[in-house]
């Protein structure tokens, strides 16, 4: 059998330091073949990123590998010198980094990083060093070979559009006027069409000269027009505008493309994703994932992907390796390993999984399982509202409208941006309401607006019955006293200079609640709620994790008895498994405290774990609502339909699986 | 780009007001009479020293006294100084050899500072980087007179490569000394703000993506790493260019260059008041369009930058 | 046992040959509690652990032992050299060589160069600390109400800042300097504290109000105003311990700054008067000795040259040790 394209053998990494050395990983090992995928699947720290970066040589700081086997293609890369490295870079392995914000260079041009890209691998796409070869020979045509394609140059493609609008009637009238529109319109890409597809295309046109114009107009491109190819192909819309803009001009998904196109452009046999979505809002996830697995897929390139989202990985490697401090606990077929996991990690992970867990509520209901797999709302089929009629809300709003003033260069001058559009929310005492949107859906605006530290420009807000704009200082003090919130930032939501006990103490001694003595008691009570010992009120935030520091932020909310919880993306920033354990604290005080929670997040997996009740918001509307249920189930709106697709797993079969849950 | 501008002008006018007025205060309220040192020690004329009084507008109150030279300004009138010159002259005449000066200080920094602070961040925690480190920590703790002291003692005396002093030798030659110790601070700081910025950015992710597209070592750190860390220290450059053409009441001193700063000495000296507030007037546009300027290059070097 | 659907498009057989489902050994790995606290560690705040690291720094040492010599110099001078510096001059010893109490010999008028090079201590550190304390006071008062309060507050005393600083500190310095000359020692320090204080402050309210506005933003800030926490305790409480770090930066290596900016205004015979005997003022009236006995100006140059790096060196280790982006 052929040697595999990627052979990471008992690698070892280390990274020195004065004190003591970070064993980060510790025997990886997996294969992956040409062609195919493999996902590196492990929690922030489990040194899944770090095996990624020891394959191309690109371990941050003092990191280096001590141990072990990489193989790539037979070339073995440990200990292999730095000038191996710069020539697998970019022309056999490619990267896609993980955070689109910071890993283009703001100074620089979009088209121009691209370019580097195959400059930087010595990729012509003129191929005239070649045709010089090729006349030195003395033969004068250049065969289109699928590693040296000719790609249609915007001259080239004026020069095609004129001919063929002079054909145009003999084309329309074999071939009908949609088809000859389409192909001017969509088929001929600058910089990416080849010679092939316009002979293909123009054949099916019915030219019976195809060949010929085709080589007549196809002659290979300048880098310019292969840069806006390559974007173009990384679906990024008008690229050879777009490529002369900066990145700052350029959203989340836009950049993320363009680091796709570059990591692509040299055609390597290998992509490395290191969580190249994750930063992103899961509809712009879902689809460039499918476009880089459709490109890899096309251009046979083997993917290594690697995420924290176990789901994901399933649902786009064909192999999964699961890493957990530094070590490969299990490996396998993606679907045997979801549905047999045989470690206890990978267990926990697979059951802690929120995509997954979703998943599993779905399945679980399509055969008709019984009732304790899904959560129960009470019943109600088609309810219309969160409250039951004649019942008093906890929180109402009533057309809640905020319109930022955004001030323009000018003096004076301003835009007007309606960040919330007339929001009728309504919670019900001890329940779970979920206020669902992408980045920019308002959502955090509604939050702010609710916790009154924001004034709407309109429209009504009602906290057990009374109108929040007509409250007095005092009544506004008392106010604050009953809504509490828990941020998304563990790590920005604690001030680092105070202690634990002075953190969870504010709020008591902020309202006069008690003296020293009993103070310090309920804290003591309110960190046992938490499931933290109690000696963590010495201690500060700085030494306490993600997960702890939430928990805290958590048995602050709940110090004052609160009658509403706002919880703005609560979860969000942790790894999975200390999320999952969040929430069921969360769950857990519901039940025990009767608390309402306001749940506001982008992440409809939880949702599905958590609320009662669920709205939709896109571009400051809600756009639907509903029971939890009957809004997975039934979604009404194409906004909503596609939230839902964009849950990562959603194609999984994960039949048989009531085992394990 | 046009309303910022405007809008930085705009913000210019309470400065200028403001500073202008400061130091004007400061001058009008320094004791002694400025018509009896006019004269030294000789007895003054009561009559003249009256009409002296009246054409200096002496006999006014301050705000008076402000608004009749504010009121110059804006003709172009900067006064006359206490000797009878127009103190617009004296500025004519002090102005380039300050220009001059600054400008070969300012070669200094960026030559010697940013080479330094180029290798030091590139090999940070080395030897090299240690070395230039203390190197700046010695520049900036020596103060500028004993700087000046210093290369005047070794350079100047014992080993006799440049002249001891400028006078009206205004020659390249003799300017590149006094050059070195009004940058020598700067050098410093400079060197330090490379060094940071460079191994920041040795660090940031795009250099990392560059390093994974395959360019070599030598194009990461031209394209990407120097590129993008050489902003803030232009920046820097700029305002410290704008400090700069105020002139260098120290180091003019020391080396007797005939500039601003020594000009601005002695008007402070002999009490002279109305050329050292339209010295210092002049000193603070120089400043505050330099800063504007500098903003501007800011935006020009740096996409990211919207002026607003 | 769940059945494995080997007819999933994205498994083929003869992956599952070459790569069979591989676990590792369980005791090999174990898996712990999910995110449970290491109750082995001791607890300790931020500032602790700033400390921690200071004092394993190298120039922190070095800058700590010397600034400690220098404070025992400043504050008791006569444990270091005995008497007045003006008595014991006697014409006779002129440019006399080193002796046993004068371990750097006499200077032009007899008087011994190291009672002098001791005495100049005081006024040196004096005006530094002085001015630290007093720009410390003025430009994070106001800078942090320009930060916190924002608005008309915040444009106001932004463009006031800028009047002072458009306005190099030297020349201010020495025209209000100009119009005080013949006070006594004591008003004189105070006027040049007052002096720096009063130019030198919008560098310290820039970086105030810069580290204000950050922490502002923090969601710990929003939280205490959820809580109901007033705006002056959330400024005082949570706001300034959090900006403190880069102002104490700052004030540390300015610190040096300060003690530079009175010597050269004493050098410049506009600072304090020759019977405090500032480094300045010495190495001035050494001025002219240049060609003949450059020794005389190297003393006191030197001894503010150690005192300034001394200060300098102590706010890069603070640098380091509380700028968590300047560790590696």
């Amino acid at each position: 059998m052929a040697e595999p394209l990627l052979q990471v053998s008992g690698v070892e990494v280390e990274f020195p330091a004065r004190r003591h050395t970070v064993h980060a990983v510790r025997g990886a090992s997996f294969t992956l073949e040409a062609g195919h995928s493999l996902a590196i699947v492990g929690e922030s720290g489990s040194g899944k990123s770090t095996t990624a970066h020891a394959i191309i040589d690109l371990l941050p700081g003092t990191g280096r590998v001590t141990g072990g086997s990489i193989r790539f293609d037979g070339q073995e890369l440990v200990g292999a010198p730095k000038k191996t490295f710069v020539a697998l870079r970019g022309a056999q392995i490619g990267l896609v980094p993980q955070d689109p914000m910071s890993n283009l260079n703001p100074v620089h041009r979009i088209g121009r990083q691209v370019r580097e890209s195959l400059k930087a691998n010595g990729i012509d796409p003129k191929r005239s060093t070649y045709k010089a070869l090729v006349s030195l020979l003395g033969e004068d045509d250049i065969p289109d070979t699928p590693d040296g394609r000719l790609y249609l140059s915007a001259h080239g493609r004026a020069g095609l559009v004129e001919e063929l609008r002079q054909r145009e009637t003999v084309i329309v009238a074999q071939t009908g006027r949609d088809a000859f529109e389409k192909a001017l319109d969509k088929e001929l890409v600058v910089g990416f069409t080849t010679r092939m597809e316009v002979q293909a295309l123009l054949h099916r046109l019915g030219l019976d000269d195809a060949a010929a114009v085709a080589e007549k107009y196809v002659t290979g491109t300048g880098l310019n027009d292969r840069v806006a190819g390559l974007l173009a192909e990384a679906g990024l819309p008008d690229a050879a505008r777009r490529a002369r803009q900066f990145p700052h001009e350029f959203s989340g998904g836009m950049r993320q493309r363009a680091l796709i196109a570059m990591a692509l452009a040299a055609r390597p046999r290998l992509l490395i994703a290191d969580e190249p979505t994750s930063a992103l809002d899961v509809t712009v996830q879902r689809q460039i994932l499918d476009h880089l697995g459709t490109l890899t897929r096309e251009l046979g390139t083997a993917l290594l992907f690697i995420t924290h989202d176990l789901g994901l990985a399933a649902e786009r490697a064909e192999q999964l390796v699961v890493m957990y401090k530094g070590r490969v606990v299990e490996s396998g077929p993606s679907l045997e390993l979801l549905t047999d996991p045989q470690h206890p990690y990978t267990q926990r992970l697979v059951r802690a999984a929120p995509s997954l867990a979703s998943r599993r509520i779905q399945e679980a209901k399509e055969v008709g399982a019984t009732a304790e797999v899904i959560s129960v709302t009470g019943g109600a089929a088609k309810a219309v509202s969160a409250v039951e009629p004649g019942v008093q809300p906890v929180l109402h709003t009533k057309d809640l409208t905020k319109v930022f003033r955004i001030r323009g260069a000018r003096p004076g001058s301003y835009t007007e941006f309606t960040a919330v559009d007339q929001v009728d929310i309504d919670v019900a005492r001890g329940t779970t309401a979920a206020l669902v949107g992408e980045s920019g859906s308002g959502k955090s605006t509604v939050a702010n607006m609710v916790l009154s530290l924001l004034t709407p420009t309109s429209g009504l807000i009602e906290f057990e019955g009374e109108d929040l704009s007509k409250l007095s200082p005092k009544e506004l003090f008392d106010f604050r006293r009953k809504v509490q919130v828990v941020f998304q930032d563990p790590y920005g939501s604690l001030d680092p200079m105070w202690s634990i006990f002075r953190i969870i103490e504010e709020p008591l001694r902020t309202h006069n609640v008690g003296d020293a003595r009993s103070r310090e008691a309920r804290v003591l009570e309110l960190l046992d709620r938490v499931a933290l010992p109690a000696s963590t009120m010495r201690r500060y935030p700085n030494e306490l994790s993600g997960g702890q520091r939430q928990r805290v932020a958590v048995a602050r909310a709940l110090a004052l008895n609160p009658s509403l919880v706002v919880l703005d993306e609560a979860v969000s920033a942790l790894d999975v498994l200390v999320q999952a354990q969040v929430l069921e604290l969360l769950g857990e005080l519901q039940r025990d405290m009767g608390l309402t929670y306001l749940f506001i997040t982008h992440d409809l997996a939880v949702v599905r774990q958590m609320a009662d009740w669920v709205y939709v918001m896109e571009k400051g509307k809600i756009v639907e609502q509903g029971p939890t249920d009957d809004l997975f189930d039934h979604p009404e709106t194409d906004y909503t339909k596609r939230l839902l697709d964009a849950i990562p797993g959603g194609s999984l079969n994960l039949g048989g699986w009531t085992k394990g849950a | 780009m046009g309303w910022y501008i405007g809008k930085r002008l705009l913000q210019m006018i309470p400065v200028f007001f403001g500073a202008t007025l400061l130091v004007y205060a400061m001058v009008f309220f320094i004791p002694g009479d400025p018509i009896q040192a006019m004269f030294g020690e000789k007895a003054v004329n009561p009559l003249i020293a009256q009409q002296l009084r009246e054409q200096f507008h002496l006999d006014q109150p301050f705000y008076m006294q402000y608004l009749i030279w504010l009121k110059g300004i804006f003709q172009g009138d900067f006064g006359m100084s206490f000797s009878g010159r127009p103190v617009i002259d004296e500025i004519a005449q002090a102005y380039p050899v300050t220009v001059k000066l600054a400008c070969i200080a300012l070669c200094f920094e960026a030559v010697i500072g940013v080479i330094l602070g180029v290798i030091a961040g590139l090999t940070k925690g080395k030897w090299f980087d240690t070395t230039a480190l203390i190197i700046s920590l010695l520049l900036i703790a020596v103060p500028t007179f004993v700087m000046g002291f210093l290369l005047q003692v070794v350079l100047g005396v014992k080993l006799q490569w440049f002249p001891v002093t400028v006078g009206a030798n205004q020659s390249l030659e003799a300017l590149v000394m006094p050059g070195f110790v009004l940058a020598s601070v700067s050098i410093a700081y400079v060197l330090r703000l490379t060094r940071t910025s460079v191994a920041e950015n040795a660090h940031a992710d795009y250099v990392r993506t560059a390093t994974a597209k395959g360019l070599r070592r030598g194009q990461v750190i031209s394209r990407h790493i120097l590129r993008n860390s050489l902003i803030p220290v232009v920046t820097f450059l700029g305002v410290d260019l704008g400090a700069l053409m105020g002139g260098a009441i120290v180091t003019e001193g020391i080396f007797n260059v005939p500039g601003v700063g020594n000009k601005l000495f002695q008007a402070i000296m002999r009490d002279q008041g109305p050329t050292i507030v339209s010295l210092v007037t002049i000193l603070v546009i120089v400043f505050m369009v330099m800063s504007l300027l500098v903003d501007l290059l800011y935006a020009a070097l740096d996409p990211r930058i919207r002026l607003a | 046992m769940p059945e494995t659907d080997l007819t999933h498009p994205v498994t083929d057989v003869t992956d599952l040959a070459t790569q069979p489902h591989f676990v590792a050994d369980w005791d090999e790995s174990t898996v712990g509690e999910i995110d449970a606290l290491d109750e082995s560690v001791p607890p300790a705040s931020l500032w602790k652990e700033a400390g921690r690291k200071l004092i394993r720094r190298p120039t922190f040492i070095v800058a700590a032992l010397m600034i400690v010599v220098i404070l025992a110099v400043t504050i008791f001078p006569t444990w270091f050299s005995a008497g007045d510096p003006k008595a014991g001059c006697l014409l006779a010893n002129r440019f006399g060589p080193a002796t046993a109490g004068a371990p750097l010999g006499f200077d032009q008028q007899g008087c011994n160069v190291w009672t002098f090079i001791v005495y100049g201590a005081r006024p040196s550190v004096l005006v530094g600390v002085l001015a630290m304390l007093a720009v410390l006071l003025l430009g994070g008062t106001i800078g942090a109400l320009a930060g916190w309060y924002g608005h008309w507050l915040d444009a106001i005393l932004s463009r006031l800042g800028d009047i002072f600083y458009a306005i190099p500190t030297v020349l201010a310095a020495l025209v209000f300097l100009n119009s005080q000359k013949g006070k006594g020692g004591t008003t004189m320090v105070f006027l040049v504290v007052g002096v720096i204080a009063v130019f030198a402050w919008p560098q310290m309210a820039r970086i105030t109000r810069g580290a204000v506005l950050s922490v502002k933003s923090s969601d710990f800030i929003t939280a205490s105003r959820a809580l109901g926490v007033s705006n002056r305790k959330i400024l005082l409480r949570h706001v300034l311990p959090n900006a403190a770090a880069p102002m104490i930066v700052v004030a540390t290596t300015s610190l040096g700054t300060y003690i530079v900016l009175e010597a050269t205004l004493s050098f410049l015979g506009l600072g304090l008067p020759l019977s405090m005997h500032s480094w300045g003022s010495q190495v001035a009236s050494a001025q002219g000795l240049i060609r003949n006995h450059p020794d005389q100006l190297f003393y006191p140059s030197a001894a503010l040259a150690l005192t300034v790096l001394a200060f300098i060196m102590l706010g890069d280790a603070v640098r380091d040790a509380l700028d968590p982006k300047a560790a590696r």
